[in-house]
């Protein structure tokens, strides 16, 4: 199953563009941050392609599911994120966290952990569900809300993230997988989703703020090869002249991925 | 030396009412608003068991840490001192034939004696209350019974909890109609 997440800015002529990837990529499953295009007109352009309709995610505005009727049924949700479950298989948490233009650093850090309490707390209930996490979460892999025990505590190479958890003072940490490390650096472009230059010290110029975490359990479903960063929606270019996100379209680049499920 | 207590505490003794706690009082609207809704629409208040510690010795955000919420930073001016919380409820919405679906639509919490007590609202309802209400902040200190139900009425009347009613409704219904759970 081939997944689409993709933060489109408020663009309200967002539609053409989705319709060229989920074409293009084969996807059957997709979310959206900040989407204020015309779901069923979005639905009826891509009905040559599947059966797609608008998912309920009642209680989360900030995030908007399309795909196959049935495919998936609500879990927990909340301002900031749709849990969805896949197949009596995988918990798909779809998140779109705070910003820091918006939100303290400690309150970001209370939403993360109360979303990985929610997780943790349906998969003790549910033996034999795995989580993935994805969406924008509006912060780099390598920074605590992402990576640290406590919160999402995503790991950066897979062999590691099979120990499964950790123990820290008595308390175990559950980890993730994250993958998108592996699209940090030179060696591919682009190198991560969203362009800021902050003239502060601190500055990677491109951040990987949308991201796809799973747990370990899920690593032989998840394709590393099949994780993507689109550059391109069909014919229409996703970079500008800077090669950078066009924000005339949007800020952020869209990620695919696939699961076998 | 005689006491005279029953004296002092005449106004208390022979009040035969039964005093209304809060989670009472919001057990009666969960009630209305299962039976306004066939029962589509289905509350659970449940026990919260994280500990809680007073406002004024701990940071802010540990406190609500624990709480599992988020809070805005003027709240030690909002509460004094609080003192901790001896009761805590969540406010859970579920619907009929969404097995796995729920929303907190807020914690509340309080000690022995019912008032005052605090309830913390999820922050999109909060955004638009506070708009009605000419507050702003997560937590809201309640004082009395009265204050409590012009709270929850001005919450479960609005139309952003309609609208999530309407939404979980239609949810509900869809999967009553294509069997409940999704099996492949």
């Amino acid at each position: 199953m081939r997944f689409l997440f993709w933060n489109t800015h408020k663009n309200q002529e967002i539609d053409k563009y989705i319709v060229a990837i989920v074409v293009e990529n084969k996807i059957d499953f997709i979310c959206l941050a900040e989407y204020s295009g015309k779901a069923d007109n979005l639905c009826h352009l891509l009905e040559n392609q599947k059966k797609f309709k608008l998912l309920d995610s009642p209680g989360c505005e900030r995030i908007t599911i399309i795909g196959e009727a049935g495919v998936i049924t609500p879990g927990f949700h909340d301002n900031y994120s749709s849990f969805q479950i896949l197949k009596n298989r995988v918990l798909l948490c779809m998140v779109h966290l705070p910003s820091k233009i918006y939100c303290d650093e400690e309150t970001r850090e209370l939403v993360a952990s109360n979303l990985v309490y929610e997780i943790e707390k349906f998969e003790s209930s549910h033996k034999g569900i795995s989580s993935v996490v994805f969406g924008d979460f509006n912060d780099n892999p390598y920074k605590k809300l992402c990576l640290c025990a406590g919160y999402f505590h995503g790991i950066p190479n897979s062999t590691d993230s099979k120990r499964i958890k950790r123990t820290i003072f008595n308390k175990e940490y559950k980890m993730f997988y994250n993958p998108m490390w592996n699209h940090y650096g030179n060696d591919s472009f682009p190198p991560g989703t969203y362009y800021y230059n902050s003239g502060e010290a601190e500055c990677t110029y491109w951040n990987m703020y949308d991201q796809v975490i799973i747990r370990p359990d899920l690593i032989e479903c998840f394709k590393d090869s099949e994780l993507r960063i689109l550059c391109k929606a069909g014919e229409y270019e996703l970079i500008d002249s800077n090669n950078h996100p066009n924000k005339s379209i949007s800020d952020h680049l869209p990620i695919i991925f696939e699961l076998e499920v | 030396m005689e006491l005279h207590l029953n004296e002092k505490l005449k106004d208390v003794l022979e009040d035969k009412d039964r005093i209304n706690y809060p989670k009472d009082t919001i057990s009666a609207y969960a009630k209305q608003i299962e039976e306004q809704t066939d029962e589509i629409i289905q509350i659970q208040i449940n026990e919260y068991s994280g500990p809680i510690e007073s406002y004024t010795s701990n940071p802010l955000f540990n406190v609500v840490q624990r709480l599992g919420i988020s809070v805005e930073h003027n709240i030690q001016e909002e509460l004094g001192n609080l003192g901790g919380h001896n009761y805590k409820f969540e406010f859970l919405i579920h619907g009929k034939d969404l097995p796995y679906y729920e929303y907190r639509l807020f914690f509340i919490g309080y000690e022995i004696g019912g008032y005052p007590c605090d309830i913390v609202l999820e922050k999109g309802f909060s955004d638009d209350l506070n708009q009605k209400m000419n507050n702003e902040g997560f937590v809201y200190r309640i004082d009395n019974n009265s204050e409590l139900e012009i709270f929850l009425n001005a919450l479960l009347g609005g139309e952003k909890f309609i609208e999530l009613l309407k939404q979980i409704i239609i949810a509900s219904k869809y999967a009553s109609l294509n069997g409940g759970n999704n099996e492949e």
